[in-house]
C-alpha cells in the first residue's frame, strides 16, 4: 500500500495496452483506498496513454465526483462521450453529476440510457427512483423502486425511498410497512461496536469485511405462516422498455 | 460601530466555485488581536491519540453581565495523562467586552474557569433571575454554573442534581413542558476506552472513530423550578434512543407550540424527538426523512444549522458530516416532513472532501435570505493543506466555508480569498454567531482545536437594511427562549425561532437578526411566545436593535397550524 502523500511511481511507459491497464488498476486501488488525488493522477495517465479508451476519462470523473469537483468531472465525462457515446457507465456518472446540480430531468435521461443497457442493475434503478422522488413524482418513484425489489427484495435504499415516497402520497400504511422492512434489512450499527476490538487487531480483515444483518429482531407482522417473503422477477416482470 | 482603525472594505471581483460573483474582499476581518481576545486552545495532545482531543471544543457569545453587549466564553481541553492529569493548568476562559470593544479576561474573578476536559457550552437563565447561567459539557463530569448577578459564578452541579459522568457534547436549554423554567438536554457521545489504540490507513497511530465504541443515551433534565433538576431521560423516552450524539437543536418543528429536539449522531441515524405534550418524546426522524442519507445509510452527524433558509416560514436543517460524506440540507416540506435537497441547492459537492463541525444560517449580506457558514477540520490525519509552519494539528487542518444564498434555490460557495474565515487552514470545531459590536450584522467566533480562537468581524458592504429583535418575557424576567419572531415586510413574512443552542458544542446570540433587503421599515412584528400566546407589535423602522417585551403588544391569533407528530 502506498503511504498517503507519497509520489506516484514512474512505471516504464509503453503504448502497450498492458501499461494502460496497470495504470488503470493502480488508479482503482487508490480510489478504493480513498486517495482521490492519487487516483485522479493515475487515471489521467491512462487518458494520456490511450485517449480513445473511454473508461479512462470516466474514471477520472469518478475520482473528481467523490472529491466534490463536479465541474471537473463533467469535463471528463463529456470527453468520454466524445470517444464512446454509448458507454453506459459514462451516462451513469454523468447523471450523478447532473443530479448533484439539481438537474433532475437531464439526469433521468442519462440514467434511462444506462438502464436500457443494464436492466437488472438495481443501483441505476435506485438512482432513477430517488430522482423521481426528489421531483415529487411519488407514483413513478414507487413503480421504479418496486422493480428494484423484484431484483433484490432486501435492497435497503429501495425500502428507504419507498417509505418516503409512500409518505409523500399520504399512504401511511405502506410507509409504515416500508419502514418496518427498512429496519429489518438494515445493518445493525451495534455490530461496529461488537466487532471493534477484532477489527482494530486485524486491519486486513477489517478491509475485507461485509455488512451483516439478521431477520429475527424485526418480525414482519403481516407475514402469513409458511408464506415466503419474496418474489423474484424475470425480465418480463420488470417491464423494461 | 467600533472600527478600531481598520480599513474600510473594498469591492473586488472574486471568483467562486461554480459561478463568478461579485463579493466583497472584506466579508470578515479577523480582529482577535485588536480586541485583545487572546485564547489558545490546548487539547492536551501527548502522543497517545486520546480520542477526545479530536472532538473539542466549543465557544459561546453571551451577555453574562447584562450590559447589552456580547461577551465570549471559550472551552478548553486539559492534560489527561501522566502526572499532570489531576493538576491541569488549562482552564476554560471568560472574556468580558468593555465599552471600547476590547475584551478583558475575567476568568479568575468570575469563577468560570472550569478545569475539566471541556467539550461544549450551553447558556440559559435556569432560575429566571435575569442572569444567564452556564452549563459545560466535559469528557468526565459536566458542570453547571449559576450566575450570581455580580460578575461571579458558583458551581452548583451537585446541589442542582446534575450528574452526567459520560462524554457530554452539545447541550441546549429549552422549556419542554412550558412551565416557564428552562430544562436541559445533553448529548452524550460514546463509551470511550482510552486503552484502545487505532491506526490510519498507512498503519500509523491515529485517533479512533466512534465505530468501535458503544453509544451512550442522551440525558433530559427537568428543571424543578427550585434550583434543582431531575433526570427524566427514562420517563420521557429519550433514554430509549441510545446513540452517539454530537449535535442538538431545539425548535417547534411541527408547529404544535411544544418544543421538539433534533439530534445529530455520529455514524448512526439522527433523531427528531417530537414532543408529545405529556412529558414524553417520540423519534420520528426516519419516517419524516431526516435521519439518513439518500441511500438509507446513517452518516457521521456533527453540527446543526437551523433556520428558514427558503423563507417559507418553516424550519430547515443543515447537518455537517465527516469527509467523504456530503453535508446534508433537510428542507422542511411542511406536513410532509423533510426532503434532502443538498445537491439541488449546491451544498453537497463542495463539502465532500471536508469534515464539517460548527455551522449556522445567518443573513451575511442583508439581502433577506439566510446564508451559511461551516467550520471544517479532520478527525483523522490527512494530506497537508498548509505549506509552512507545520505543526501537529496541521495534518487535521482544513479551510472553512461561506455559502451565499442566491434567493433562488442555490447556495454558492464563496471563494476562500473572500475572507480570512474561509482562507485560514486550521482544525476548526466550535462556531458561534452573534452581533458582537452591535452594528446590525452577524460576526463569527471560531474555536479551533490546538490553535487560537478567532473573532471575525463582519465588514461586508451590505445589500440591504436590517433589524435585530430581543424578545423578553417580562413574566419570566428572561429572554423568551422558544419564541418565534415573524416580521411582516412588504408582503413577505420572515421568521426566526429563538434558540441559541445550535452549531457544534456552542451557544449563540439570543437575539433574532433579520436582513431586510431594500425595505426600510417593518409593517408589523408578530411574537409567538413560548406559552402559546401571540402578540403583534406595531411597525418599526429598519436598522435598529429593539427589545420587545411580553405584554406590551396587542393580543392576536397565531397563524401557525399544527403538523405531524401528535394526535
Amino acid at each position: 500500500m502506498r503511504p498517503a502523500g507519497a509520489p506516484v511511481p514512474e512505471f516504464a511507459e509503453t503504448q502497450e495496452p498492458l501499461t494502460r491497464e496497470r495504470w488503470n488498476d493502480y488508479g482503482i486501488g487508490l480510489l478504493r483506498q480513498g486517495d482521490l488525488k492519487g487516483a485522479e493522477r493515475a487515471f489521467l495517465k491512462v487518458t494520456e496513454l490511450e485517449p480513445d479508451y473511454a473508461d479512462g476519462w470516466v474514471n477520472v470523473a469518478r475520482a473528481r465526483l467523490q472529491e466534490g469537483n463536479i465541474d471537473g468531472a463533467e469535463d471528463m465525462l463529456k470527453k468520454a462521450l466524445e470517444v464512446d457515446a454509448n458507454l453506459a457507465k459514462t451516462h451513469y456518472f454523468y447523471a450523478l453529476a447532473l443530479k448533484s446540480r439539481g438537474k433532475y430531468d437531464e439526469a433521468l435521461e442519462h440514467l434511462r440510457k444506462t438502464a436500457a443497457a443494464y436492466p437488472r442493475d438495481r443501483v441505476v434503478r435506485n438512482q432513477i427512483g430517488r430522482i423521481l422522488f426528489l421531483k415529487k413524482d411519488y407514483e413513478s418513484a414507487i413503480s421504479e423502486l418496486e422493480k428494484v425489489l423484484k431484483i433484490d427484495p432486501e435492497d435497503l435504499q429501495a425500502h428507504y425511498n419507498l417509505m418516503l415516497s409512500y409518505r409523500g402520497l399520504g399512504d401511511m400504511e405502506n410507509a409504515r410497512k416500508e419502514q418496518t422492512l427498512y429496519l429489518r434489512f438494515k445493518a445493525d450499527e451495534s455490530a461496529q461496536t461488537i466487532t471493534g476490538e477484532v477489527r482494530r487487531e486485524n486491519p486486513e480483515a477489517n478491509n475485507e469485511r461485509q455488512p451483516i444483518h439478521e431477520h429475527v429482531s424485526v418480525p414482519l407482522p403481516w407475514e402469513e405462516e409458511g408464506k415466503t417473503e419474496y418474489s423474484y422477477a424475470s425480465d418480463n416482470d420488470l417491464n423494461i422498455k | 460601530m467600533k472600527r478600531l482603525g481598520l480599513p474600510i472594505s473594498l469591492l473586488l471581483f472574486v471568483g467562486c466555485v461554480d459561478c463568478n460573483k461579485e463579493v466583497n474582499s472584506n466579508i470578515f476581518i479577523e480582529v482577535s488581536e485588536q480586541v485583545k481576545l487572546d485564547f489558545q486552545h490546548d487539547p492536551g495532545a501527548d502522543g497517545s491519540y486520546f480520542m477526545p482531543e479530536s472532538i473539542g471544543s466549543g465557544c459561546a457569545f453571551l451577555d453574562y453581565d447584562n450590559d447589552g453587549d456580547l461577551d465570549i466564553y471559550l472551552v478548553n481541553g486539559a492534560r489527561h495523562s501522566g502526572n499532570n492529569a489531576s493538576q491541569s493548568p488549562l482552564r476554560n476562559r471568560l472574556f468580558r467586552q468593555e465599552p471600547n470593544g476590547t475584551f478583558s479576561d475575567v476568568t479568575e474573578v468570575s469563577g468560570l474557569g472550569d478545569p475539566g476536559y471541556g467539550m461544549g457550552v450551553a447558556v440559559g437563565d435556569i432560575d429566571n433571575d435575569g442572569n444567564i447561567d452556564v452549563y459545560i459539557t466535559n469528557y468526565g463530569l459536566d458542570v453547571l454554573y449559576r450566575n450570581n448577578g455580580n460578575g461571579t459564578f458558583t458551581n452548583i452541579t451537585k446541589e442542582a442534581g446534575i450528574n452526567n459522568p459520560h462524554w457530554g457534547c452539545s447541550a441546549v436549554f429549552f422549556d419542554y413542558n412550558l412551565d416557564g423554567y428552562l430544562d436541559l438536554f445533553v448529548t452524550n457521545y460514546v463509551d470511550y476506552d482510552p486503552a484502545e489504540r487505532c491506526m490510519d490507513r498507512s498503519g500509523r497511530p491515529d485517533y479512533c472513530g466512534p465505530g468501535g465504541f458503544p453509544g451512550v443515551a442522551d440525558i433530559l433534565y427537568h428543571n424543578n423550578g427550585d434550583g434543582t433538576f431531575s433526570d427524566v431521560s427514562t420517563k420521557s423516552g429519550i433514554a430509549k434512543g441510545v446513540s452517539k450524539g454530537l449535535g442538538v437543536v431545539s425548535a417547534d418543528f411541527n408547529n404544535d407550540l411544544f418544543p421538539d429536539l433534533y439530534v445529530s449522531n455520529d455514524g448512526e441515524a439522527n433523531q427528531l424527538w417530537i414532543n408529545q405534550q405529556d412529558g414524553t418524546f417520540q423519534d420520528l426522524a426516519l419516517l419524516l426523512g431526516a435521519a439518513l442519507n439518500a441511500a438509507g445509510h446513517a452518516e457521521a452527524g456533527m453540527g446543526i444549522a437551523l433556520g428558514d433558509m427558503d423563507s417559507d416560514n418553516d424550519l430547515d436543517l443543515f447537518i455537517t458530516h465527516v469527509g467523504s460524506e456530503s453535508n446534508t440540507l433537510y428542507r422542511s416540506e411542511g406536513d410532509y416532513g423533510f426532503q434532502d435537497e443538498s445537491g439541488a441547492m449546491g451544498l453537497a459537492g463542495p463539502s465532500l472532501p471536508y469534515t464539517g463541525f460548527g455551522t449556522g444560517f445567518f443573513d451575511l449580506d442583508h439581502d433577506g435570505d439566510l446564508d451559511l457558514a461551516v467550520a471544517n477540520g479532520r478527525i483523522s490525519r490527512g494530506t497537508l493543506l498548509k505549506t509552512n509552519n507545520i505543526g501537529y494539528w496541521d495534518y487535521y487542518a482544513e479551510p472553512n466555508f461561506l455559502f451565499e444564498n442566491d434567493g433562488e434555490g442555490r447556495f454558492h460557495l464563496l471563494d476562500k480569498n473572500s475572507s480570512p474565515f474561509a482562507s485560514l487552514i486550521e482544525n476548526s470545531r466550535g462556531l458561534a454567531f452573534g452581533d458582537v459590536d452591535n452594528d446590525g450584522d452577524i460576526d463569527l467566533l471560531l474555536a479551533n482545536s490546538g490553535d487560537p480562537a478567532r473573532l471575525f468581524r463582519n465588514d461586508l458592504e451590505k445589500k440591504g437594511n436590517w433589524l435585530i429583535v430581543r424578545v423578553f418575557d417580562s413574566d419570566l424576567c428572561r429572554d423568551a427562549v422558544g419564541a418565534r419572531v415573524t416580521l411582516q415586510v412588504s408582503g413577505r413574512r420572515l421568521s426566526r425561532f429563538i434558540s441559541p443552542g445550535y452549531s457544534f458544542l456552542s451557544s449563540n446570540d439570543h437575539r433574532a437578526h433579520f436582513g431586510l433587503g431594500m425595505d426600510t421599515s417593518i409593517d408589523r412584528v408578530e411574537i409567538q411566545w413560548p406559552d402559546g400566546s401571540t402578540e403583534t407589535f406595531a411597525g418599526v423602522r429598519a436598522n435598529q436593535i429593539i427589545t420587545l417585551k411580553k405584554g406590551q403588544g396587542s393580543k392576536s391569533r397565531s397563524l401557525q397550524t399544527a403538523k405531524y407528530g401528535n394526535s
